[in-house]
């Protein structure tokens, strides 16, 4: 297992330098050492026997491996980061949220297919949860709209059939990803950081939302549904500049199944902040399509700037 | 669900590492884990709480087997090393596995990098320590294998007078 050269600290350099010698010997003797997830399984009596018996072997025999089982369950290595915490409550709580939908259609077979790792399914299943928890939330006096809402609230400017609406959290269908290797352990990772960025947006708190999709957008620059919501975010602050260019981040981005909400709110960014034609030109592109938007996106034509020409008759 | 949460508090940690120690892998770990409790959450009625957390660790036991029956592994390793009590690699073992001022995380970090030759970001996988970490332990064992080494014929005069 040569050290890659590039990777080396000055230090760590200096250290190879005067143990060349014995370095190398060892890395050569250690060359056939079981890998550590091995070295640390060896014990627990989950390996098939072969493997086991095969570990444990060397295991009774290597210095070097003995010592590195011994010190990985160390209690500073071993234990559960905050991090780790997180991501296992938010799949619990996915997974909840999918079985409190009891109407969930699939079939019994398909339940197997559910536990497998499908990274975005969790996110899903966090909108299902969520909508959940919003309809059945305790009914308490009703909160005052934060800043953001009341602002909304306040412009009587924008047409009824562009009226702002918050978009429900959903995903791209699964075969818009891409699975393969280590980018599978991404998506996952992915998955559950904007379930936990969308967290606030469930519940309105749009700042806090905003600043962790920001945060999210930039450590995954090329995935889509980070920038929109970041949009559909900016949109209720009333920030219309930055809106658009989340919006317009995630066109770029956009599988096929987000491209109709994309090119909405961009719509009505285009038209927050004063560029009627290209807001008129998305509204267009929509009404034209077969997409769920379509009427609304043609009422909106209409309501800009009249009936449009050529325009489907709903 | 409040007895839930209180359950799922109390014994998230200890399942995390016992499932660590049946799987080998944190992100591994990380799923059995969330398994464990969901199982946990469809046979709560059914268990009585001072079953727990062996029940947990069951589940956990038996998803980490059933993840290695199906994982291919190929020639897992070779004939286990002839142990050097003379030579120059005698004197790295030494320092490295014996030193009383080495704490395992610094071991681990050691171990993992130069022998098993492992980047930064495998280990921080590996550990859950942030590569920042790793970064640090590492300095600071190389810093207290070098006090160790004042003092003592290098490396290169022990193989200069072996010649």
């Amino acid at each position: 297992m040569p050290l890659r050269a590039n990777d080396l600290e000055p230090d760590e350099e200096e250290f190879l330098e005067k143990f060349a010698v014995s370095g190398e010997a060892v890395r050569a003797r250690q060359a056939r050492c079981p890998s550590p997830d091995l070295i640390l399984a060896a014990r627990s009596g989950t390996l098939p026997e072969e493997t086991a018996s095969q570990v444990s072997e060397h295991l009774s025999a290597c210095l070097w491996c003995q010592t590195l089982a011994r010190d990985l369950v160390d209690a500073e290595i071993s234990s559960l980061t905050p991090e780790e915490e997180g991501r296992i409550r938010g799949r619990v709580l996915s997974a909840l949220g999918e079985r409190a939908e009891a109407r969930a259609p699939f079939p019994r077979r398909f339940w197997p297919w559910l536990w497998r790792p499908v990274p975005l399914a969790t996110v899903a299943a966090v909108a299902i949860a969520a909508a959940l928890w919003v309809h059945f939330r305790p009914r308490t006096a009703p909160e005052p709209p934060s800043s953001a809402i009341a602002s909304r609230q306040a412009a009587p400017e924008d047409p009824k059939a562009l009226k702002l609406e918050k978009l429900a959290v959903k995903l791209p269908a699964a075969g818009a990803l891409i699975w393969r290797g280590e980018a599978r352990t991404e998506q996952e990772r992915y998955a559950a950081e904007l379930a936990e960025a969308l967290a606030p947006y469930q519940t309105d708190n749009f700042p806090e939302a905003a600043r962790r999709l920001e945060n999210l957008a930039q450590k995954y620059p090329r995935a889509a549904e980070a920038h929109i919501y970041l949009g559909v975010c900016r949109l209720y602050l009333g920030n219309n500049l930055g809106a658009i260019e989340s919006l317009e981040t995630a066109d770029r981005r956009a599988s096929e199944a987000l491209t109709q909400d994309v090119s909405w709110y961009l719509s009505l960014a285009y038209h927050r902040a004063g560029r009627t034609e290209l807001a008129r030109e998305r509204l267009l592109k929509l009404c034209h399509s077969q997409g769920e938007r379509a009427a609304r996106a043609c009422a909106g034509i209409e309501e800009l700037s009249g009936p449009t020409p050529g325009a489907p008759q709903r | 669900m409040k007895k839930f949460e209180e359950i799922y508090r109390k014994h998230v940690d200890a399942v995390f590492r016992y499932s660590l120690r049946c799987i080998g892998r944190r992100h591994l770990a990380e799923e059995i884990t969330s398994e464990a409790f969901l199982a946990l959450y469809q046979n709560i009625h059914r268990i009585d709480p001072s079953q727990l957390p062996g029940w947990l660790f069951t589940v956990a036991k038996n998803r980490a087997v059933d993840h290695w029956r199906k994982s291919a592994r190929e020639e897992l390793c070779g004939d286990p090393p002839e142990e050097p009590r003379r030579g120059p690699e005698f004197r790295l073992e030494a320092f490295v596995l014996e030193s009383k001022a080495l704490k395992p995380v610094h071991r681990v970090c050691l171990i993992l990098r130069f022998v098993h030759g492992m980047t930064r970001s495998e280990i921080a996988r590996q550990t859950g320590l942030s590569e920042t970490q790793i970064k640090g332990y590492l300095q600071y064992a190389l810093h207290l294998l070098r006090k160790e080494l004042a003092g003592q014929p290098s490396e290169r005069d022990h193989a200069a007078s072996s010649e």
